[in-house]
């Protein structure tokens, strides 16, 4: 597998977690579209940083090419993968004895 | 929380490392590696990120006076 099919994987894998696996269903949620949508222009920020100084650079056999501020355009859907996985486990684990508590 | 991502997102960085998918400016960076392979940003990378992440998503929780356990208008369903 490339790059691209485990971005897609872990996007995949991060979503079956979160609406069905561990209950969190942070996407239906919109305090977490509201935190993601802070954190992506970091993540663009530091990626065109990491990028155009050439301190991490990609086998371009590896990616599909697309590029974002500098980074593959799979380097989003890791990022989301990464923002949704840590969100949906910390409500997982932080939430879930009152998750039932009516 | 952040042990389990720590351990499946570096065990997916150090195999893309092995077989070069990405690869580091060895002047750029500090030069202390986990494996001898994975720079030690990387693994602060992905304590840092979703600590963060968990953080923002508190911060605006509260900003907002919202409550986790419940539902509020901007919820999708």
């Amino acid at each position: 597998m490339i790059y691209s099919d485990i971005a897609l994987n872990a996007v995949m894998v991060a979503v079956l977690l979160d609406l069905f696996i561990l209950g969190s269903k942070m996407m239906t949620r919109g305090i977490f579209w509201l935190t993601y949508g802070l954190i992506l222009p970091f993540q663009l920020l530091t990626n065109w940083w990491l990028t155009s100084n050439k301190i991490v650079m990609y086998s371009g056999a590896e990616i599909i090419g697309r590029r974002v501020a500098g980074a593959p355009v799979e380097d989003l859907l890791f990022g989301f993968s990464l923002i949704l996985l840590s969100l949906s486990l910390w409500d997982f684990f932080t939430s879930k004895s009152l998750k039932f508590v009516e | 929380m952040d042990a389990v991502i720590v351990v499946v997102y570096l065990a997916w960085d150090i195999w893309a490392v092995v077989k070069k998918s990405w690869y580091f400016d060895s002047n750029q960076i500090i030069g202390i590696n986990l494996f001898s392979r994975l720079p030690i940003e990387e693994i602060l990378f992905f304590v840092i990120v979703p600590l963060m992440g968990v953080l923002t998503y508190l911060a605006l929780l509260k900003i907002r006076g919202w409550d986790s356990t419940r539902k509020s208008s901007d919820d999708l369903l």
